[in-house]
């Protein structure tokens, strides 16, 4: 700090520092400020800083002249459609597995449950707990409502491994 | 300028491949531009360009048309450069990070070897000082608007700002760029 050798309408360096910021921030040019130059005048290390602040935005503003390739726009519309391609594809591929393993899951299912009971024998089904007969009443019901939907989820599945087929 | 651009992204939001283009071919040299001083490599700088421009157009829905599109666009730029970065980091790499401007640049002398002081210097900075820095001074957006663009309080980016400064005058000072005191300066 190198304040004590100035008057006090002077800056001192933090001042300095920070009212170089501010003018830096609202984009106007350091070197053309009054209170700024006469500090540096008489402030060796501030007057550094001053220099290499308007050197280093001097470098930053200045265009550098590379140029993107003349197709660069063509390349990246290019690229979209190969990426879009790309997700159409693996949605396909999405939609044709879940076809696949809910169409397998129906066929094991309908092969398994008509073998389990196959292979009970009539001990077997004479051991077993009594079912009471309201929970068997209110689970033929629940069958009947379920009757419909099943039958259309395995339609829609159907249909859906149809349209796959297709594509 | 403005209704110009959100007539483009209209366009383009309903497929017109034409305002695609026209709005790439508009921004094209800014986007570059940063991410070239982000990465400081032309290749990378073009990819991550590319890159860009592929996530702005298929995410186009998600732009505010009530805020400006240039910062939306260079949030986006900064974002993947970052991410380049840091896969740079994870692999090892055998080229210099920072492309010489020689072959590129007629006038040669000082103020190339400045830019390229400066560029190296930039590398050397901590990526958000850099982005930041780079918003405000090369492309010339307001606080309000990077800190807008990258979610981040105003007072933050303002202080990023800052240190960016003050580091990249050290790194050039002990380079011994930017040791003298300016003839203009003594001058006043």
């Amino acid at each position: 700090m190198q304040y004590d050798k100035f008057n006090q309408n002077e800056l001192n360096c933090a001042a300095f520092k920070s009212r170089l910021d501010a003018l830096l921030d609202s984009r106007r040019r350091p070197q053309l400020d009054l209170q700024l130059c006469t500090h540096a005048r008489r402030c060796e290390p501030c007057a550094r800083v001053l220099a290499a602040q308007t050197k280093l935005l001097e470098a930053v503003q200045t265009p550098t002249r590379l140029e993107v390739r003349p197709d660069f726009a063509v390349q990246v519309l290019q690229s979209i459609e190969v990426q879009q391609q790309q997700q159409r594809r693996s949605r396909r591929r999405a939609i044709s597995f879940v076809a696949v393993a809910a169409s397998l899951f129906i066929v094991v299912t309908a092969w398994r449950v008509p073998n389990r009971t196959e292979d009970l024998s009539e001990s077997d089904l004479a051991n077993s707990p009594k079912i009471p007969p309201a929970v068997l009443q209110r689970m033929d019901e629940v069958s009947q409502d379920i009757k419909p939907v099943s039958g259309s989820v395995y339609t829609a599945l159907n249909a859906i491994w149809l349209a796959q087929r297709l594509l | 300028m403005a209704d110009e651009v959100r007539g483009l992204v209209q366009r383009s939001l309903a497929g017109d491949q034409t305002a695609m283009l026209a709005l790439v071919d508009c921004y094209q040299g800014q986007v570059f531009g940063l991410c070239y001083r982000m990465l400081g490599q032309r290749q990378d700088a073009e990819d991550m360009a590319q890159e860009t421009f592929v996530r702005a157009l298929r995410s186009l829905k998600q732009w505010d048309s009530t805020r400006e599109f240039l910062p939306w666009l260079l949030a986006i730029a900064g974002n993947r450069c970052r991410t380049c970065l840091a896969q740079r980091m994870r692999r090892p790499s055998t080229t210099s990070l920072v492309e010489s401007l020689a072959d590129r640049q007629p006038d040669a002398g000082r103020a190339r070897h400045l830019a390229e002081e400066v560029q190296q210097a930039l590398g050397r900075l901590r990526e958000e000082y850099r982005l930041v820095f780079l918003l405000f001074h090369e492309q010339e957006l307001s606080y309000a608007e990077i800190g807008a663009a990258l979610n981040c309080p105003l007072g933050t980016v303002k202080t990023w700002v800052h240190r960016a400064r003050r580091e990249l005058i050290e790194m050039l000072r002990k380079r011994e760029i930017v040791g003298e005191v300016s003839h203009a300066v003594r001058q006043v």
